[in-house]
């Protein structure tokens, strides 16, 4: 399950209170939790890079579905595990589409949730 | 007297004038006292090669009704016509004054009317542009015309009067006018109606008629007897259907319903000017079979067409502007669409929010906190499925569902859509028939949602618990798929409603299920889009058993044209 050294995870999620719930929920399980309100930053990602990334497909102004895919072409950050959120029923298609390692559709179950944590880091 | 003889005899035929010496009992009747003045006159004769013909015979062979009297307004004689039009014999009105026929009203008048003619005598019309009244022995009144004429016989003033009997001319004269006003009443209904109303004829589709509102659709003039392709492609106007592709003879409904004798109904179409305004049209098109038409031949068309004397295809063509619902229905929908993704985003961080808390509590051992959040949880999870509906039922009205057909296994699906209802109750047990693969080309997504739609109603239904079988058969044409129940059941008279948009059963029984009424209608709507069908077995008390096939397609369905 969980390493030595606290993992980060990073949350891309417009929306502040489903990225409050979800940093509760992460940080319950001991993860040091990183919040983006917008994207902008993505682009300017320096290493260390975090452990996951739950990455929003509806951004105000941008589209997770392009970030993923950048993100994925990126040699420092294809390694990344990115995990795409929506409430999108074709979820599971786009994820596969644009290169996400998984996904999770809105609004989400915690036992799942938490077997991608487990996957994942 | 032998009238007909009379009238069609010919020369040389004797026996057609044997009335002199046949005079009978009523011959005899039907002449002047002895000692009028008028007798030997009217007894005067006409002499031919063989026979002779008095002015008296004259005078009765005229089809009208004559009368004579003289300057003292005494009726001196009338002829047989006289006696059959008033109803009286010669002998009841020789000698009386000429106003007893005439109604009351008239007679003071007409006494010194007839004073006034027999100062100035001339052959004229009597009361022209008035409308004339006899008066019968009877008590009834009879519309008549009237010539008079001036009638001297040596030096005895008379007046020679002919009557007509318009009864049947003037009831001609007043239907024409009822159905002149009925017309003109008609027209003005049409014109007031807020839709177009047009008829055309023929394989060219020419117009017959069109009210007011046609003109405000079209933006331009459609000429009487001008084909409608003439009438588009002169105007610039262009037509297409509701997703955008332009309209050609064999799709335009008005030429559909002339051509093919189609009736079209309800056919969304967008036309465009050529100024580029658009607007939008709900089109009904109504073959009204062969009929011939009175009309004038447009100029370009044979006058001597037969057109005009054989029956044409015709149709009833009725445009409705609809761009106002149309925009209103839009934004409608862009509403509730936007209000499903507002309304989700909140329930996503209440449901997380709750969830932590749940497992916080757990961990603590308040079981009793945990179970009231449980129940929260499964609340909203309802309220996400309802959500959901409503944003899938917009979509799907608008024709914006996006579809994603793929091939899957269709026994995996029921397992894990199976397995995922299992969770959620524990009165209920799931079982499943058929086993090995089942690859079907569909929307694995939309397919599950068909699943656990029949499945959570399934155990919604089934109150007192039990078990829902699954059951997927495949055939030649495909995969038929039950879930079966042992629930409260469905009446036989709501049965065939259950797939309709909103529709929810109302009874005693079903009061304590709440629901939008809207998953067993997107579910219909997802089958349908398959290409398969849905319906539903079920007796009340006994339970139900919902039935859907998938056809067996391994090719993306082609592109469809118009409607769903």
């Amino acid at each position: 399950m969980k390493g030595t050294a606290q993992k980060t995870i990073l949350i891309i999620e417009d929306h502040a209170g489903i990225a409050d719930a979800l940093r509760m929920v992460l940080e319950e399980e001991d993860y040091h939790v990183e919040v983006w309100i917008t994207a902008e930053a993505v682009y300017s990602l320096q290493a260390p890079f975090p452990d996951l990334i739950f990455l929003d497909i509806l951004l105000g102004g941008m589209d997770g579905k392009v970030i993923c895919r950048q993100l994925k072409g990126l040699p420092a950050t294809r390694s990344v595990p990115i995990i795409l959120m929506s409430a999108n029923k074709q979820l599971p298609r786009i994820a596969r589409e644009v290169g996400a390692d998984d996904w999770l559709l809105k609004p989400f179950e915690l036992d799942a949730l938490l077997e991608l944590l487990d996957k994942y880091t | 007297m032998d009238e007909n003889a009379q009238l069609c005899g010919k020369g040389g035929d004797d026996s057609a004038w044997k009335h002199e010496e046949e005079k009978d009992e009523d011959e005899r009747k039907h002449t002047p006292s002895p000692h009028s003045p008028f007798e030997p006159y009217l007894a005067c004769s006409l002499q031919g090669a063989d026979n002779k013909i008095t002015f008296q015979n004259w005078l009765d062979l005229s089809p009208d009704a004559l009368v004579i009297i003289d300057s003292a307004g005494l009726i001196r004689y009338v002829n047989r016509q006289m006696e059959t039009l008033f109803g009286y014999s010669f002998q009841e009105l020789e000698n009386q004054q000429l106003e007893i026929l005439l109604p009351e009203r008239f007679r003071a008048a007409h006494i010194h009317h007839r004073e006034r003619f027999a100062a100035a005598p001339r052959i004229r019309q009597m009361g022209v542009g008035l409308e004339l009244y006899g008066l019968r022995k009877d008590g009834t009144e009879v519309p008549v015309d009237i010539s008079l004429s001036p009638l001297c016989f040596g030096d005895v003033f008379s007046v020679l009067g002919a009557i007509r009997d318009i009864t049947e001319r003037r009831s001609l004269q007043e239907s024409e006018r009822a159905a002149r006003a009925e017309l003109e009443l008609l027209q003005l209904i049409l014109d007031e109606l807020p839709i177009s109303v047009s008829l055309i004829r023929g394989e060219q589709a020419r117009l017959v008629l069109a009210n007011r509102t046609a003109l405000a659709i079209w933006g331009t003039q459609w000429h009487v007897g001008q084909p409608m392709q003439d009438f588009l492609t002169s105007n610039g106007l262009r037509l297409f259907s509701i997703d955008g592709h332009s309209l050609s003879p064999t799709t335009i409904a008005p030429l559909r319903a002339v051509r093919q004798g189609e009736t079209v109904r309800e056919h969304q179409e967008l036309i465009q000017r050529a100024d580029g305004t658009t607007t939008s049209l709900l089109v009904n098109a109504v073959a009204l079979g062969q009929r011939l038409l009175r009309g004038v031949p447009a100029p370009n068309e044979r006058s001597t067409s037969d057109s005009f004397n054989t029956a044409e295809s015709i149709a009833l063509v009725v445009h409705q502007d609809v761009t106002e619902l149309m925009e209103l229905e839009r934004r409608k929908d862009e509403f509730i669409a936007m209000a499903s993704h507002e309304l989700r985003t909140p329930v996503t961080s209440i449901k997380t929010y709750v969830q932590w808390l749940r497992r916080r509590l757990i961990k603590q051992g308040d079981e009793a906190s945990s179970a009231v959040l449980t129940k929260i949880d499964g609340e909203l999870n309802g309220l996400t499925r309802l959500i959901g509906e409503l944003l899938d039922i917009t979509q799907m009205e608008t024709g914006h569902l996006p579809w994603h057909e793929e091939t899957f296994d269709l026994n995996e699906l029921v397992r894990e859509v199976a397995e995922a209802l299992e969770h959620t109750t524990e009165r209920h047990q799931i079982k499943r028939e058929g086993q090995g693969s089942l690859p079907v080309y569909a929307d694995r997504e939309r397919i599950c949602q068909v699943l656990a739609n029949l499945l959570s109603n399934a155990i919604k239904y089934t109150p007192q618990g039990g078990t829902i079988l699954v059951r997927q058969t495949k055939h030649k044409e495909g995969v038929t798929l039950s879930v079966q129940d042992s629930g409260i059941g469905i009446p036989h008279e709501k049965q065939t409603h259950l797939f309709e948009r909103f529709y929810r059963v109302k009874d005693a029984e079903h009061e304590n299920f709440p629901g939008l009424g809207l998953g067993l209608y997107l579910s219909a709507e997802i089958v349908k889009h398959h290409g398969g069908q849905i319906w539903v077995e079920s007796e009340p008390g006994v339970g139900s058993t919902f039935f859907f096939t998938l056809p067996v397609r391994v090719d993306p369905l082609p592109v469809k044209g118009e409607g769903r």
